[in-house]
């Protein structure tokens, strides 16, 4: 049979019974623009969960945490509980992952306050923070006010009294010789010498995530200005923070007379900080690590950040970091984006089952149709049809619903998603990560639209087709 | 070898308990190009009879080919290009499509046998010049008369050159004039074009136009041929119209 004339024959027949075959096309769209819509949806949850909340391309590498093993090394008062150099090197060697970085959790209490100058009141919060070694985020650092790095052998070290004893930049910094402070716990303060140099601001990194949460929930709760990365970059005394080491808002942790001060710069944001956190260079957490809590062995470090060569590996990388004796630290986000799949999942459940019953809604239609052309197939039989031609009629007929049905659900999708978008900016209030679209109509997802609603409609005519295709022509004539 | 060759065909209707003997060991031959009507009461098995040499129905006792091909070995395709290829069917209700313009009705077999739509276009104005209803070309079926209707559907039958038209009671919703002039335009077809034309009918005085006629009755067959004397005679008789105008005119 020549397509042209198919073809022909099939428009014809469509815009004959264009108004059953519209109302059944109806369904078939509506399924196709919730299916499209959802899978839009989540497409932009995802971009947002694993572009800006967490990559998803990496994962946490803890210790394997038994009990046994914590009581192991509390009995013989043995700090070994981390990962060494050569667990890095071992994470480092599995396939799939193209990056390690190790962390150093600030193991000992410290507290941070300053921000008056920028924000407008001074801001005190409790300091979470880790390390991570300074030359794995120099590339990433576009031109910061300091550069991240340990920066104690380039400061002068000069004795004084106040800040304006010191070189521009450095600052007058209390400190201690003797002991650690976790030795120290009945010694005479008076007998531990104790001194002030001049210093250079401790660098310090801020996550994306902390800096959206700062602006989208602490800053307007406080009528706080704003803060942006070229803020960051701009502003620098600014944005230095007082820390007292040894302190703690839920009770002092080194007797006070060990607690000292120092400052800290942020001096960036980068996607390799603590999350809800901030992150110095190693060298210093190592440091005061050994000051206030007295970690012998400055080598082991508390997780290993891994990144794998894409989010397709990480699953594998995970299994294999599981097989080598590590753990896995999951995070918030993963669960986040876990949730969101599932959500999605079952929502594209919901667009199917609309799609399955619009199919046999097409189904039903096609039948009547069946009917309703008997005489016209027993004709079409009689003048040289096979089975095949009279079977292909109506599946392409079907396909071209199908098609239009595609087509219009996709629309309605799209302009759906423009009045969701709509209501949910001047509705909803701002909350962290809220996006200026929730919907992401990527090619494929259109795509998909259309072969879906294609395939569902030749499926649905399927058996009317078969049916029509077998019909006895003498019956069918009569 | 003949175009027709039936022997000892039996054709028995079975539905459930409901058993409807139609055709009895009916043996006959038809060449091509012949002129052969069949006559017979209702419920004769005349539209058996037609359905069983257009190979729609394909159930039967006995041997029936149809230019040398037994009906019942071929497959649906075979039997749907022998169709397409060598039967033009005609009926008494026309079966045309009414969505479709006549021209397009027309070319519709075309489509089917998988050729060109340009050569389609050129047959078709051509044969609905020759059936005499060239200025309906561009009208839907809806819209025109009985007679024409018919003319429409011979045209349609003959656009892939058939050998053999198998008419079933072609002038039986049409007025006597018409009919006539339909039968009339049987014999041209016959005569100019050498198609082999088997029209059923119930009229006995227009199967006397025929010089060979196949008598159902009773189960069985009998085939009388007609003394070609006599044929002028019974066609003006037939038809109320003199036998010199009769067919000329097409309009119905
Ligand atoms: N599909 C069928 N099933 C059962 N019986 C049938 C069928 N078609 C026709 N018949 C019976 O076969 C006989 C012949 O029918 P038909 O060939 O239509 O006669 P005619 O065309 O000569 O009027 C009738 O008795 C009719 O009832
Ligand atoms: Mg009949």
């Amino acid at each position: 049979m020549t397509l042209v004339g198919l073809t022909r024959v099939v428009s014809q027949n469509i815009w004959r019974n264009a108004t059953s075959l519209s109302i059944s096309a109806v369904g078939i769209a509506a399924g196709i623009a919730l299916f499209s819509l959802f899978l839009a949806l989540v497409e932009q949850v995802r971009n947002v969960v694993e572009g800006d909340i967490v990559p998803i391309d990496e994962v946490e590498v803890v210790p394997l945490s038994s009990d046994l093993q914590r009581m192991a090394s509390s009995i013989f008062g043995e700090d070994s509980f981390g990962l060494s150099d050569d667990d890095v090197e071992t994470i480092r060697r599995i396939p799939g992952v193209v990056e390690v970085l190790p962390r150093m959790n600030l193991s000992f209490s410290a507290v941070s306050f300053g921000g008056k100058a920028l924000v407008g009141s001074e801001i005190r919060v409790e300091l979470i923070a880790d390390g991570i070694p300074p030359e794995q985020v120099r590339d990433e650092l576009a031109d910061p006010a300091l550069p991240f790095d340990d920066l104690r052998p380039r400061q002068s070290n000069r004795i004084c009294r106040f800040d304006t004893d010191c070189l521009w930049g450095e600052y007058c910094e209390i400190r201690y010789g003797g002991p650690p402070v976790s030795q120290l716990a009945d010694a005479d303060p008076l007998s531990v010498p104790r001194f002030r140099a001049c210093a250079l601001p401790v660098p310090a990194l801020l996550s994306r995530y902390l800096l959206e949460f700062y602006n989208t929930i602490f800053a307007p709760g406080h009528g706080y200005v704003q803060l942006n990365e070229g803020l960051l970059r701009a502003a620098e005394k600014e944005l230095q923070f007082n820390t007292r080491l040894g302190d703690s808002f839920m009770g002092p942790e080194a007797p006070r007379w060990r607690q000292r001060n120092l400052r800290m710069q942020f001096i960036g944001v980068s996607e390799k900080s603590m999350d809800l956190g901030v992150t110095f260079p190693i060298q210093y957490v190592r440091d005061w690590n050994r000051e206030y809590a007295g970690a012998k062995d400055g080598a082991r470090y508390s997780s290993v950040s891994v990144r794998a060569a894409s989010k397709e590996d990480i699953s594998d990388v995970i299994r294999q970091v599981r097989a080598a004796g590590f753990d896995i630290k999951s995070r918030i986000a993963e669960q986040v984006s876990s949730m969101v799949e599932v959500i999605g999942i079952i929502l594209l459940l919901i667009a199917l089952i609309v799609i399955t019953i619009a199919g046999f809604n097409i189904t039903h239609t096609f039948l009547m149709l069946v009917l309703e052309r008997r005489r016209e197939i027993g004709l079409f039989r009689a003048i040289g049809a096979t089975r095949a031609n009279i079977r292909n009629v109506f599946l392409l007929e079907a396909g071209f619903i199908g098609l239009l049905a595609g087509v219009l659900g996709l629309l309605l999708a799209y302009v759906s998603s423009l009045v969701f978008d709509t209501m949910l900016i001047t509705l909803v209030p701002q909350f962290p990560y809220k996006p200026d679209t929730f919907f992401d109509f990527q090619p494929w997802i259109a795509a998909t639209a259309i072969g879906f609603a294609v395939l569902f409609t030749i499926v649905g005519a399927f058996v009317p087709a078969l049916r029509a295709a077998r019909l006895d022509p003498v019956r069918a004539l009569q | 070898m003949a175009l027709i060759e039936v022997e000892k065909l039996t054709k028995t209707y079975r539905l459930g308990n409901l058993v409807t003997p139609v055709l009895d060991e009916v043996s006959f031959r038809i060449e091509e190009g012949e002129f052969c009507s069949i006559v017979g009461p209702s419920g004769s098995g005349k539209t058996t009879l037609l359905n069983l040499l257009g190979g729609l129905d394909r159930e039967y006792e006995g041997s029936l080919r149809i230019a040398g091909q037994e009906m019942r070995r071929l497959s649906d395709r075979q039997i749907s290009l022998l169709r397409s290829r060598t039967i033009g069917f005609i009926f008494q209700s026309f079966h045309l499509l009414e969505h479709l313009t006549c021209q397009e009705n027309v070319m519709l077999p075309f489509f089917f046998a998988g050729r060109p739509t340009e050569e389609a276009r050129q047959r078709a104005v051509t044969l609905l010049e020759k059936v005499g209803v060239a200025e309906k070309r561009r009208v839907r079926p809806t819209y025109i008369s009985g007679g024409q209707k018919q003319r429409v559907a011979i045209a349609r039958a003959l656009i892939l050159q058939p050998k053999l038209l198998l008419c079933d009671e072609p002038t039986g919703n049409l007025d006597r004039e018409t009919g006539a002039q339909i039968v009339e335009l049987f014999r041209e077809l016959n005569r100019d074009l050498g198609v082999t034309v088997l029209v059923v009918t119930h009229d006995e005085r227009m199967s006397r136009t025929a010089p060979r006629v196949l008598r159902l009755w009773d189960r069985k067959i009998e085939d009388t041929r007609t003394d070609p004397s006599r044929l002028v005679e019974d066609l003006a008789r037939a038809s109320s119209v003199p036998p010199a105008t009769a067919g000329a005119g097409g309009a119905g």
